[in-house]
């Protein structure tokens, strides 16, 4: 279980997160939806360690990562994406994917250095397992040798998935996967996360394409101005007038 | 020997303010630290130099000449370098300035010569005894020169409408320009203002100190740091730095060794970098993801 | 161009060196070549630091001197072996890369190429003034002749074949750092550090190994820079050196092993050519690295590269 207690964080005044408790089960897709400003990039900075919350707590299976830094996270089992795409532009594709693999090394520095044979072996490794996580996020061979900042911009997400997933982490965050891809590659995309969540992966979704969270997700979590006002099942969080009104009223009222 | 150590520190305190200013209103409006920005300088002191050794100009002409003259360089370096470059490619910005610095001082080098040149004073007595201390006359003229473009840039900046400008474009970019207002031509101004500012300090900081072609890149260290310790981007931060930056020169030098005044004074620079990068006046700003 | 260009590429300039070193009698021009083979072991360095990982540093000269002056201490003080000298000076100059690295690691661009300028600058500072180690700008130093195991070593060609296999290892291992794991690490450090970081990758330490890996070349080339020249004083250590090895990277490539060779011996042997110019050469330098920068700014033998790519596939069409 990725879990966070309490968690409060404030950037000058403005409070961002307030008491913010959330968690994230294995094998399965939670997500954090609510309006812009709710909180939800923030909580996921803070999960990830780009933000160091001001109280509260940030465990992965009962260990502490609060305040810890994101490669330290990430060596935790934590991966994420970025809202802003953070692509490693001039790389290729392969290239972007296979420097996921990074914390996997199991060669020593001098080897690397002098390109033993050892380094040799990882480094094909390194490239087979990238190839195969690209084939496992659809994206095409035609693609592999391409410059990563020249995709366009729905299997750019894909790759960043892709290169999150190389660091074969136990818990996944996305934040906003689907902003700018089309109905098709959507459903593709909730296709993929389902059959990802039944492997065990624990996934946190966060995402305004409410049709994709409702169909896609076993838990949710409803943000409102730097708090959780309502979790629970899909058709829980629908029925609860707390959310209609703080956020799906408008979609409703019609 | 305190208070003499304190008076020159106030002098060449003033020198890196002026310098300081320079770096600060470019980098407000431009997002650059101009690597050129030390050869302003030396320009300034060397076409004094030159003026009035040379051509045997009258001090006041060939101090206002050089001023100007900087400003132009100034502006030339802004519109040839760096005005169609991409504002987030920093590694560019920093050759770029770095390459135009370095060919300013091989100008100098062709064109005004590689002797250290020792300019006349601004005014008639070498010095003159305020109280127990004595104080250099070009001494006075440099601390009157900063409050006077402290002054001029203050006015500049609150009551006109290029001032305005600047000031939002330094603020923020986009919505300034989402406003109407150029950021190129406020990016422009600000390098003449620099080049104006530095080429006077050049000029007031010769006669006391000589010019040479090749002291501009010391200078530009000095007056970055100058900068920095103050907090980059406000004039008033340029001066504490100066200042600050000055009068620990000085009383290294008085006190431990003058060879090490500058060591004591890079050492500065980099803790201030290191430890608190929005300098000591600055306010931190969250980071952007 | 792609990588695997840049290393046949490097490798055909690696092969041409001895060919051209062998090819003349004159030991003014051998003496030039083997500056050139030490210069390009430096821009490999900072090649790896600035055109990997982005990395900008005005302060080479300061592992320069530091190689140097280690090695000529040793050999003159403390009678140690010259290969010897020269890789404990080298690991010496690494040492003090990865230290200053830890502090400087918050800083980028503008405020790090800053910073080391100013680190630079002390550093030069107590090269000049640290007279008992280094003799100051005057006298300077001097080291006596190159020998290995005693037997003198110190004609033109042997310290070109010394300086030869230096930069061997050197290009060997900067090969192998840009096309495999390490190589990715640092770029992805150059193009997001936030994604660099989400992956794993400590980007800290990533920025002082690259450091370290910069002041290690930078230094090993200063060891054999104290045996080619023999007798230097402090102002090769200044600015000057630093601003030198970003122009050779400049010209050569931004991001090519090969790139930085060429460079090196671009800037090492031009001003030699057009020594009548010498006053000009200030000058020239600075307007060039200005035009290069605006006009191919992956760098001047790389611009050339992709521009005869575009042009001779159209000649042929014609």
């Amino acid at each position: 279980m990725l879990a966070t207690r309490d968690v409060s964080k404030a950037f000058g005044g403005l409070k961002a997160l307030s008491t913010v408790s959330v968690q994230i089960a294995p094998g399965a897709i939670t997500a954090i939806i609510g309006p812009n400003g709710a909180g939800k990039t923030t909580l996921m900075n803070a999960i990830s360690g780009f933000v160091a919350p001001d109280v509260g707590d940030i465990t992965v299976n009962g260990a502490s990562i609060a305040g810890r830094r994101p490669h330290e996270v990430c060596r935790k089992g934590v991966a994420r994406t970025f809202q802003n795409l953070q692509m490693f532009s001039e790389m290729t594709v392969l290239e972007a994917v296979a420097t996921g693999r990074h914390l996997h090394r199991r060669v020593p520095i001098y080897a690397e250095l002098l390109m033993l044979p050892a380094a040799w072996r990882a480094e094909r490794a390194a490239l087979a397992d990238a190839r195969e996580l690209l084939a496992l996020i659809e994206v095409g061979e035609s693609y592999w040798e391409r410059r990563a900042g020249d995709l366009p911009y729905g299997y750019q997400r894909r790759v960043e998935i892709a290169r999150a997933l190389a660091t074969e982490p136990a818990y996944l965050l996305l934040d906003e996967p689907a902003a700018g891809l089309n109905d098709e590659e959507t459903a593709a995309l909730g296709r993929t996360l389902g059959q990802l969540a039944a492997r065990g992966l624990g996934i946190a979704l966060i995402e305004h394409d409410i049709e994709l969270v409702m169909s896609v997700s076993q838990q949710v979590f409803v943000m409102d101005t730097g708090a959780v006002i309502s979790s629970g099942t899909p058709d829980e969080v629908r029925a609860d007038p707390a959310v209609v009104r703080a956020y799906l009223g408008d979609a409703h009222a019609a | 020997m305190l208070g003499q150590i304190v008076v020159s520190g106030i002098t060449i305190g003033a020198i890196y303010a002026l310098i300081a200013i320079g770096f600060t209103i470019v980098f407000a409006t431009n997002r650059v630290v101009n690597f050129a920005h030390g050869e302003f300088v030396m320009a300034g002191g060397m076409l004094y130099a030159y003026f009035t050794g040379v051509h045997h100009v009258p001090i006041a002409p060939a101090f206002l000449l050089a001023a100007v003259l900087s400003g132009v360089i100034a502006w030339v370096v802004y519109q040839v370098g760096l005005s169609d470059v991409d504002r987030d490619n920093h590694i560019a910005q920093v050759m770029i300035t770095l390459g135009a610095g370095i060919a300013l001082k091989g100008a100098a080098q062709v064109w005004l010569g590689k002797d250290t040149l020792f300019p006349p004073a601004f005014s008639g007595p070498a010095s003159v005894a305020i109280g127990p201390l004595t104080v250099s006359s070009q001494a006075l003229w440099i601390a009157g020169g900063l409050l006077v473009f402290l002054l001029a840039l203050q006015v500049l900046l609150k009551y006109t409408k290029l001032g305005a400008s600047m000031r939002a474009v330094s603020l923020n970019h986009y919505a300034a320009t989402l406003m109407g207002i150029s950021p190129g031509r406020a990016a422009a101004m600000a390098f003449v203002m620099a080049g104006v500012i530095g080429g006077a300090a050049g000029g007031l900081l010769a006669p006391l100190a000589s010019t040479h072609y090749d002291n501009g890149i010391f200078l530009a260290i000095k007056g970055f740091a100058a900068a920095i310790v103050g907090g980059i981007g406000s004039p008033l931060g340029a001066v504490v730095g100066g200042l600050v930056l000055g009068l620990t020169e000085s009383l290294a030098a008085g006190y431990v060794s003058s060879v090490y005044k500058d060591v004591v004074s890079l050492a500065l620079l980099l803790f201030v970098l290191i430890l608190r990068p929005q300098g000591l006046l600055g306010r931190a700003l969250p980071q952007k993801l | 161009m792609s990588s695997a260009i840049d290393r046949r590429l490097t490798l055909l300039l690696l092969a041409l060196l001895p060919v051209l070193a062998w090819s003349t009698d004159n030991n003014f021009h051998k003496s030039i070549l083997v500056f050139g083979v030490v210069n390009a072991i430096s821009a490999v360095g900072l090649c790896l630091m600035l055109g990997l990982a982005g990395q900008i540093s005005l302060g080479q000269a300061a592992f320069f001197g530091i190689g140097a002056y280690v090695t000529g201490n040793l050999v003159t003080k403390l009678g140690v072996e010259p290969v010897l000298a020269i890789v404990a000076a080298a690991l010496g100059a690494m040492v003090l890369g990865w230290a200053i690295s830890r502090p400087l690691s918050r800083l980028h661009d503008h405020y790090l190429a800053m910073a080391t300028l100013a680190f630079g600058t002390v550093m030069y500072i107590g090269f000049a003034n640290a007279r008992d180690w280094t003799g100051g700008l005057d006298p300077g130093m001097s080291v006596p002749k190159f020998t290995v195991f005693g037997h003198d070593t110190s004609s033109m060609n042997a310290l070109f074949v010394v300086s030869w296999i230096a930069l061997a290892l050197a290009v060997f291992v900067a090969n192998n750092i840009f096309g495999h794991r390490i190589g990715r690490t640092l770029r992805a450090l150059k193009m997001s550090s936030p994604a660099a970081a989400s992956v794993g990758i400590d980007v800290v330490q990533a920025k002082a190994f690259v450091f370290a890996i910069g002041a290690l070349l930078t230094g090993l080339a200063g060891g054999l820079y104290a045996f080619v020249a023999r007798s230097f004083n402090a102002g090769v250590f200044g600015v000057g050196y630093s601003i030198e090895l970003l122009m050779m990277v400049v010209i050569g490539s931004l991001s090519r092993v090969s790139g930085a060779i060429t460079g090196a011996f671009i800037i090492t042997v031009l001003p030699i050519l057009f020594d009548r110019f010498e006053d000009y050469r200030t000058l020239v330098f600075g307007v060039t690295m200005v035009l290069i920068m605006k006009f191919m700014p992956t760098g001047l033998v790389d611009g050339l590269f992709s521009l005869g790519a575009r042009l001779l596939p159209s000649g042929r069409r014609e």
